[in-house]
């Protein structure tokens, strides 16, 4: 028996503390699945609580010896269908935060993508390596440190339309990036 | 299509810029497209997880709020049980039972409460979440007593958005996680931390099922009552902090002043607290409670935290006047930012007999200041004597039919009296219009001769403020609009004399609050006008969603 399975039955007969071991367990790819597929607006680190809420809630239909893994992902993807659901009810959401067309795509990719994300995001890491000092700067402040474009604008000394440009060029060569495994230019 | 323009809609996507009109040209071209489609979703996942990687992930604190959300789910339960069963018992308890019979009836319903929880999980049925434990408490009809001020990582139960400077009604309140502040009618600041299941009894009292909160009650704010199922913490000018368990054992804190304990509504108190001490009360039969060690966050401390996880409150629309000193061609004057157009005069259909006497647009060299705000830079809007109306229209409106708060802030002086014996009188007055329906909908403040400053609807209603504005000095003013989708709307404005302290949360009260007004304008357009026989000085105008992101206190 693996520890897995060991901490599931552990859980299975009534052991809350047995649980902490399978939310660490899983917590790194599943935030990084969540993450990937909410839709603006939404709340990725709440559909992973709610999936580990839920998945604990029904620990007694999981059979022993089955992919876990995988049963937890298929919780992950009703929760997400309840986070989308959930933003469809705000009113006028599609004029304020995406276009429909844009969160259905999100929402069929989280149906259909398996859970590579996490895979995925050590990629990501290794291309912004490949930036330069202040290209890695840049996205700092943008993602890091939550600045607001004018602000970073006003920091470089550039226009805010030349730093929007310059940050939606840097996304485009870390996804070139991405898509062939680390193999693309973003320098 | 011209890729360029998508790339320029895609980052406005990514960084939460869309408006109506932008999303419907994306979704246009979406549709079109499954590969732009593809690639649009492709930079949204990268864009995400930049983010992931940058923020600070705790991974040992998400697995311990993760458990402590499912111990509150499987708690909340058995508290509600306890709760109703001991709701239909008499109150208070007779003596005629002894206390071994009454440890045994509790060990019973805890029991009791204990075998229901396990047979659901067994049977695979969630715990009642939405099950109101104090419904069968007799209520007004729910009334706005309070403001949600600030909030953060707050997850509302049921789920719900809820805006910064929400109004709130009497009722429930859930807060699953994160944190919030409120800030009742009465003056009182509420700090609130979660998982909390609370009820806005008034304007003056909050009842606490289970949580923490922190709250302070200064000057007409004293005698703010906190209820639990153990008894009142009602205050006596101070600052205290209130913990509720499920169980219904309550800790009270106090950090300043004094508090008192009541264990039933209405009597005697049976303990005062004094700063620095701090007790449990498990029942409402433990009247004194247990003495334990005072630990509790003060407000100040509370809101700095919560405002340093949260993004810079900035404003989405800015006008400094941060241009060179003297007279300038209006059609150059293009500062600032959340601007479609530079300004300019009325036109076409704007325009009325009272025609403007001046066409400069003239700039102040110095900039109007404000004690309590951050110095400006640039000059200041002259509105000269006679008649001057400046028009500029918004990058992204005012929309009055959804659901939204705005908050519009500037400084304003009407610079001497008007001279005696004078026919002109002295008018200034910010509206916000509609570029292609001008005369329809309308919002705006006026500071006229009467000095007493008003809220102008639609030029139909008009609510004027019991105070008056000290001409010859800088003041500083907000205007608070509620959007509401399906209901009516309402309006709120501050004017801030100099001298007057620019408060750290929406003021209570406010100078004006208008009625509950129908409007479902779309309000593009700022119009400012100053009239009568003395200058006017216009200055620092921010338009913004947040009263932190209008003000710019120091």
């Amino acid at each position: 028996m693996t520890d897995l399975e060991a901490q599931i039955r552990r859980v299975q007969a009534g052991d809350l503390g047995a649980f902490d071991f399978i939310i660490r367990t899983f917590e790194g790819p599943l935030r990084a699945w969540t993450i990937a597929h909410c839709p603006p607006g939404g709340d990725a680190d709440d559909v992973a609580q709610r999936t580990f809420i839920e998945v604990f809630r029904s620990i007694s239909k999981y059979s022993p010896g089955t992919d876990f893994r995988a049963w937890l992902f298929t919780v992950a993807r009703f929760q997400m269908r309840a986070e989308v659901t959930r933003l469809m009810r705000v009113a006028d959401y599609h004029q304020r935060y995406a276009p429909r067309a844009f969160v259905e795509e999100l929402s069929r990719r989280a149906e259909t993508t398996e859970n590579e994300d996490h895979g995925r995001l050590e990629l990501l890491k290794l291309c912004m390596q490949k930036l330069s000092e202040p290209n890695r700067q840049m996205l700092a402040e943008r993602y890091e440190d939550g600045l607001p474009l004018e602000e970073i604008a006003r920091r470089a000394k550039r226009s805010l339309g030349a730093i929007k440009k310059h940050l939606f060029v840097l996304r485009s060569k870390l996804l070139t990036c991405v898509q062939t495994h680390g193999t693309g230019e973003v320098a | 299509m011209n890729p360029e323009r998508l790339d320029e809609l895609c980052a406005m996507l990514l960084e939460g810029e869309l408006n109506e009109a932008h999303s419907l040209e994306l979704q246009t071209i979406l549709e079109s497209s499954p590969e732009l489609l593809k690639r649009t979703a492709d930079l949204y996942e990268i864009h995400r997880s930049l983010g992931q990687i940058h923020q600070p992930h705790d991974a040992a604190q998400f697995a311990q709020t993760t458990l402590a959300r499912m111990h509150t789910d499987r708690e909340a339960f058995i508290g509600t049980l306890k709760y109703r069963l001991r709701e239909a018992a008499p109150r208070p308890l007779k003596r005629r039972f002894s206390l071994f019979k009454i440890a045994a009836l509790a060990a019973a319903m805890v029991a009791f409460a204990l075998l229901i929880y396990s047979l659901l999980v067994f049977l695979d049925v969630s715990p009642p979440h939405g099950v109101e434990t104090v419904a069968s408490i007799p209520t007004q009809p729910a009334t706005r007593v309070a403001t949600l001020v600030r909030f953060a990582h707050a997850r509302w139960e049921p789920d719900v958005t809820m805006t910064a400077g929400q109004r709130l009604e009497t009722g429930p309140l859930r807060l699953s996680t994160g944190e919030a502040i409120l800030l009742f009618d009465s003056g009182a600041i509420v700090a609130v931390q979660a998982p909390a299941r609370l009820r806005l009894e008034s304007r003056g009292m909050i009842r606490v099922d289970q949580g923490r909160l922190t709250v302070r009650a200064a000057g007409d704010a004293a005698g703010f009552t906190v209820r639990t199922l153990s008894g009142d913490a009602q205050d006596l000018g101070t600052e205290f902090t209130v913990s509720v368990q499920v169980s219904g054992s309550t800790e009270v804190h106090v950090l300043q002043g004094d508090v008192a304990w009541l264990a039933t509504a209405g009597a005697t108190p049976t303990r005062v607290l004094h700063a620095g001490e701090a007790a449990r009360f498990d029942s409402v039969d433990k009247v004194q409670g247990h003495p334990i060690v005072c630990a509790a966050q003060s407000i100040d401390d509370f809101v700095r935290q919560l405002s340093a996880s949260l993004p810079p409150a900035v404003p989405t629309v800015y006008e400094g006047f941060d241009y060179p000193p003297g007279d300038m061609s209006i059609e150059t004057a293009s500062g600032g930012f959340g601007w479609k157009y530079p300004w300019r005069l009325r036109k076409g259909d704007e325009l009325t007999r009272e025609t403007d006497t001046s066409s400069t647009f003239s700039i102040a060299p110095t900039s109007l200041t404000f004690p309590f705000q951050q110095a400006s830079t640039g000059g200041a809007l002259n509105l000269p004597p006679g008649r001057s109306y400046r028009v500029r229209e918004l990058a992204d409106p005012i929309d009055l039919g959804r659901d939204a708060i705005y908050y519009i802030s500037f400084r304003v002086r009407r610079v001497g009296a008007p001279p005696t014996g004078s026919k002109e009188r002295p008018y200034f007055r910010l509206t916000l219009r509609n570029s292609t329906d001008f005369w329809t909908h309308s919002v705006g403040v006026g500071y006229p001769e009467s000095l007493h400053p008003t809220v102008l609807l639609s030029g139909r209603d008009t609510f004027a403020a019991p105070i008056i504005v000290e001409p010859d000095n800088t003041t500083f003013w907000v205007l608070k609009i509620v959007a509401r989708r399906n209901h009516q709307d309402e309006a709120y404005l501050k004017v801030f004399n100099a001298g007057e302290a620019i408060s750290a949360f929406e003021p209570t009260p406010w100078s004006v609050v208008t009625d509950r007004f129908p409007a479902e304008g779309i309000l593009n357009l700022v119009v400012v006008t100053g009239s009568g026989p003395v200058p006017h000085v216009f200055d620092e105008l921010r338009i913004g969603r947040t009263w932190d992101s209008v003000v710019s206190k120091k």
